[in-house]
């Protein structure tokens, strides 16, 4: 017979196997459905343990615990259609250990939109078993996976625009400023990533490094923490500014307008907008209080 | 890394693109400039490339075009220019995948810095009632067919940083080639199992020299993409994925010689 022939073959009892969970690096927070304080040009580290019954595991796809499995996990970007994974060392079923150790790391500047991530334990060679067209015989057939699609997680700021310049050569500030927003929301309805930038002094290096080096390093988180706050703390605050025409439109997605309201929805969930502005006008030291653990500043999980 | 500006898809820029396709070489050269009110600079991080290091850019890719044949519409070696603007682009623009997905920086790469280059190599002749390919110059959904998009992907998916010359691969491949490989999203994204096809494939062109090299690649890229359903591609070690590949390589050419496989409906 003529070309490759994939025989379907018997899956794994999904009861054998407990789904990973992933933890970001940065933080050991559980991965959810949202990265926040996602800057693109940092490294994205995932860690998670795989655990499994080897011998169950074998019994239900039809192979001999002398068979020999892998366990990978992959990443794909929904928008650059980039990929990669990680392959733990592969392991006979029946020497399984309890869990096998993953980490995923997704490079500097590889992700932007959306983030999958899917596991997989898969054959890797088979023993003097006999050839049995109903169990996978082809080294690399999947025998689990996690989810079909995976797990779709919504990056958190790859859309803010963010720029690195000389803030002296250029005039954005003095040699020894740190950041500058730059926001023009006079047109609610224009876009709103042409509408807004965050400007890095790129002479300062403690500041560059944070925003580009990973986030192992816990000044780092600290750094970028004050960063992230003083962002959507400026939105907050223009927000409030132009409550009235925010509350009587109902904004284009993606457009200024809904940047403006999306935060004061997020942050202040539970409150009318034209609350939060009263709280503001009648005693602007309170509310920055109350600001800044709406925004969590400094609120970044325990640091190694 | 760096940030180029961007010119979104528009009715306005496409009506410009329009007018270039057709203005001619000449024409596209006296429209060169490095900026345009509508760019702007994209969202991830980086330097925003400033209009001296463009028009160093613009100058550098027009050198290597004239290498090449440019401006003359004779004698073009585009397979050759090509292969040095990819490397150039992928070198030179210090940008990161994100940056490149952005269709934006083509548009302005293509309609702005350097529209007379997609003239040239891709020319429009109007005397056979041709009317051009907007894909080349503008990025509608992703910009694999773009005129420098698609330099840069290729590159970037085929550069062998462990061979001596890392663009080898690149080297030995035909367009259509390219057009089998890079075109296929799903295919892409498994870059380590691609670069083993493309091993096995080369082999297999030099001792079938008689087939077709652009429908036994298209019959390969298939078979792996189908293969790709019930087989991690990421659970195979190099061996494995060595093994792998030569077997849909040895298939590939066993199907087109026994004629089970048109060229149509490869």
């Amino acid at each position: 017979m003529i070309g490759i022939i994939t025989m379907p073959h018997r899956m794994a009892d999904p009861h054998s196997v407990v789904p990973p969970t992933w933890l970001l690096g940065h933080d050991g927070g559980i991965l959810g459905d949202r990265i926040d304080d996602w800057i693109s040009s940092t490294e994205l580290r995932l860690t998670s343990q795989m655990e499994l019954s080897g011998l169950d595991f074998a019994s239900s796809c039809g192979l001999s615990p002398k068979d020999e499995v892998v366990v990978c996990a992959a990443w794909r970007c929904t928008t650059t259609h980039l990929r990669g994974f990680c392959r733990a060392k592969p392991f006979r079923l029946d020497r399984c250990e309890d869990s096998v150790p993953l980490e995923l790391v997704v490079p500097p500047g590889s992700l932007e939109g959306g983030l999958v991530v899917r596991t997989t334990i898969s054959l890797i060679r088979r023993g003097d078993a006999k050839p049995d067209p109903m169990v996978a015989n082809r080294p690399g057939s999947i025998l689990w996976h996690d989810h079909p699609t995976g797990r779709m997680v919504a990056l958190g700021s790859p859309k803010f625009p963010v720029a690195a310049i000389d803030f002296a050569a250029t005039g954005f500030g003095d040699a020894g400023s740190a950041w500058r927003l730059v926001l023009d929301a006079s047109d609610l309805a224009a876009p709103f990533d042409g509408a807004v930038r965050l400007l890095i002094n790129s002479r300062n290096e403690r500041l560059m490094a944070a925003v580009t080096e990973g986030w192992r390093d816990s000044g780092a988180a600290v750094i970028r923490s004050l960063l992230g706050f003083a962002v959507q703390r400026e939105l907050v605050h223009a927000a409030l500014d132009r409550i009235s025409d925010l509350c009587a439109l109902d904004p284009e997605q993606g457009s200024v307008g809904a940047a403006l309201k999306g935060i004061l929805m997020e942050r202040f969930p539970e409150i009318d907008p034209r609350e939060v502005r009263k709280e503001r006008d009648r005693d602007l030291q309170t509310f920055e209080t109350h600001l800044q653990a709406r925004l969590g500043l400094l609120q970044i999980g325990e640091l190694p | 890394m760096k940030l180029f500006p961007r010119l979104d898809d528009s009715p306005a820029l496409r009506q410009h693109v329009t007018t270039l396709m057709t203005a001619g070489v000449e024409e596209c050269q006296r429209q060169r400039t490095n900026w345009h009110p509508s760019a702007w600079y994209g969202p991830s991080g980086g330097e925003q490339i400033s209009l001296q290091e463009l028009g160093k850019l613009a100058d550098e890719l027009t050198k290597i075009a004239q290498d090449h044949g440019y401006p003359k519409a004779s004698n073009r070696d585009t397979r050759g220019a090509d292969i040095a603007l990819s490397i150039h682009l992928y070198e030179g623009m210090g940008i990161t995948p994100v940056e490149a997905t952005s269709g934006g920086i083509w548009n302005f790469l293509s309609s702005v810095v350097a529209p007379d280059l997609v003239a040239w190599r891709f020319p429009v002749r109007e005397a056979s009632g041709e009317s051009g390919n907007p894909d080349r110059w503008i990025v509608d959904r992703r910009s694999y067919r773009h005129a420098f998009g698609r330099l840069w992907w290729r590159a970037c998916m085929l550069r062998d940083p462990d061979h001596d010359d890392p663009w080898h691969l690149m080297r030995q491949l035909q367009e259509d080639e390219f057009i089998q490989l890079l075109e296929r999203p799903h295919l892409v994204g498994y870059r380590d199992a691609m670069l083993h096809l493309i091993g096995a494939m080369l082999k297999s062109f030099l001792s079938h020299p008689n087939l077709n090299r652009g429908t036994l690649m298209r019959i390969a890229a298939k078979r792996l993409l189908r293969l790709g359903a019930v087989v991690d591609l990421h659970a195979l070690d190099a061996d494995g994925l060595a093994r792998l590949m030569k077997t849909i390589a040895t298939d590939s050419v066993v199907a087109l010689e026994a004629g089970h496989v048109s060229s149509s409906r490869a």
